[in-house]
């Protein structure tokens, strides 16, 4: 028996072999296959992802603040614990601009009436002594004196110093009052006839014009 | 045109057999003899050969399930005289590296003759083939069979080369081992 013999004899195998060898899925049709599965599933994989940054953008404006605690509430959400405590506005509430009760919102400690006019509501003022529409004023004498932005620079007198003496929401109409300060314990003087210069942070010691009306 | 209603055309003595084999698998056909030849034109006369021992075969043989292996064996079978009836430098360089490969499974000393049972040798070989893988097999019978080149069978079954060449030289070590199982000894 020789290379030839051996060679020959292959050739007398059996046909199932032949008929197998030749019909075998080639490798080229199963990576094929494959290839379309996983574009398939890259397909279906994007649409999840773009799901997913489409309703998470939706949802992100919702995010209205990230209070003190690191909680997170959602606008118009009012949290389970604070729900009760939220009061009822109803008619002639203080807080309520009337004719408009049950359209008034209330964020951050605001109001808003249906003409977007935020009004500082009791729980704000009490932490914020600056935080209203309106600027800053005081009447004396019967004249109402407006901040005019201005820090007074200069040699403050303590034994000219005045002191106002009542707050309000609004405009002063009485004298000796202001509407920026709750405590009424802000001081002032008299510069000339038609500014007087009020310390607006007694803090810091920033005194500031406020210019006759 | 399925295998049986062909063989069907060859026993009821029909010419038209012919021209269905050679439209069925014709192209096959002549790229055995191709592979064996390297010649287009006596690539070609052994395919019609080989049809016209097919239509002298059936009857009696009836190869209604493995028309084309027996038409297969034929083609395969005239090339491989034709090529030896050839000088030896108008071999193939493809056939003689199949000859040389054939060498490595030559148990004993390869210029040593030895009577053997061809029968005998072939289910030898069918039994061999039967303990390999359908990877391995695929690839043995493509190469020695079809006269497949190893960049041919890299290409079929997606496989790389360095893979096919390592799968054949190892059948070739068991088929050797093989043999001297079964008694293919010297």
């Amino acid at each position: 028996m020789n290379e030839h013999d051996l060679l020959d004899s292959i050739g007398g195998i059996d046909p199932k072999y032949i008929n197998d060898a030749d019909k075998a899925v080639t490798k080229h049709h199963k990576i094929a296959h494959l290839g379309s599965y996983y574009l398939a599933a890259a397909g279906l994989l994007l649409l999840v992802v773009a799901g997913i940054v489409i309703r998470y953008n939706r949802m992100a404006p919702a995010y209205e603040s990230i209070n003190e605690t690191g909680e997170v509430t959602m606008l118009g959400a009012v949290p389970e614990e604070t729900e009760e405590a939220v009061p009822e506005l109803t008619e002639g509430s203080p807080m309520v601009t009337s004719g408009t009760p049950e359209s008034a919102e209330q964020t951050d400690g605001l109001e808003v009436t249906e003409d977007n006019k935020e009004i500082a509501t009791e729980e704000s003022l009490e932490t914020e002594s600056v935080d209203s529409d309106y600027p800053a004023m005081v009447m004396y004498e019967g004249a109402v004196y407006k901040d005019s932005g201005q820090e007074f620079i200069g040699e403050i007198y303590e034994d000219g110093l005045l002191q106002v003496s009542s707050y309000t929401d609004d405009e002063p109409l009485e004298n000796g009052q202001q509407n920026f300060d709750r405590s009424s314990e802000t001081k002032f003087f008299v510069l000339n006839e038609d500014a007087i210069v009020v310390c607006i942070d007694p803090n810091e010691g920033i005194w500031r014009v406020f210019f006759k009306q | 045109m399925d295998d049986s209603q062909i063989v069907e055309l060859y026993l009821s003595r029909d010419e038209s057999a012919i021209k269905y084999t050679s439209q069925k698998y014709g192209t096959k056909l002549k790229r055995i003899a191709q592979n064996v030849l390297s010649d287009t034109e006596t690539s070609e006369e052994c395919e019609n050969d080989a049809y016209l021992q097919t239509w002298n075969l059936i009857p009696p043989n009836e190869p209604r399930t493995y028309l084309f292996p027996f038409v297969g064996k034929i083609v395969r079978s005239l090339a491989i005289d034709r090529l030896r009836h050839e000088s030896r430098q108008k071999r193939s360089a493809l056939y003689c590296e199949l000859t040389d490969e054939m060498q490595e499974c030559i148990p004993g000393s390869a210029d040593a003759s030895q009577e053997y049972d061809a029968k005998e040798l072939i289910e030898c070989i069918n039994s061999f083939l039967d303990s390999c893988s359908d990877e391995q097999r695929n690839i043995f019978v493509r190469r020695y069979w079809y006269f497949d080149s190893v960049t041919e069978i890299c290409t079929k079954y997606s496989l790389p080369k360095s893979k096919v060449k390592t799968s054949l030289f190892r059948m070739r070590e068991k088929l050797k081992k093989h043999l001297v199982d079964g008694g293919f000894n010297l």
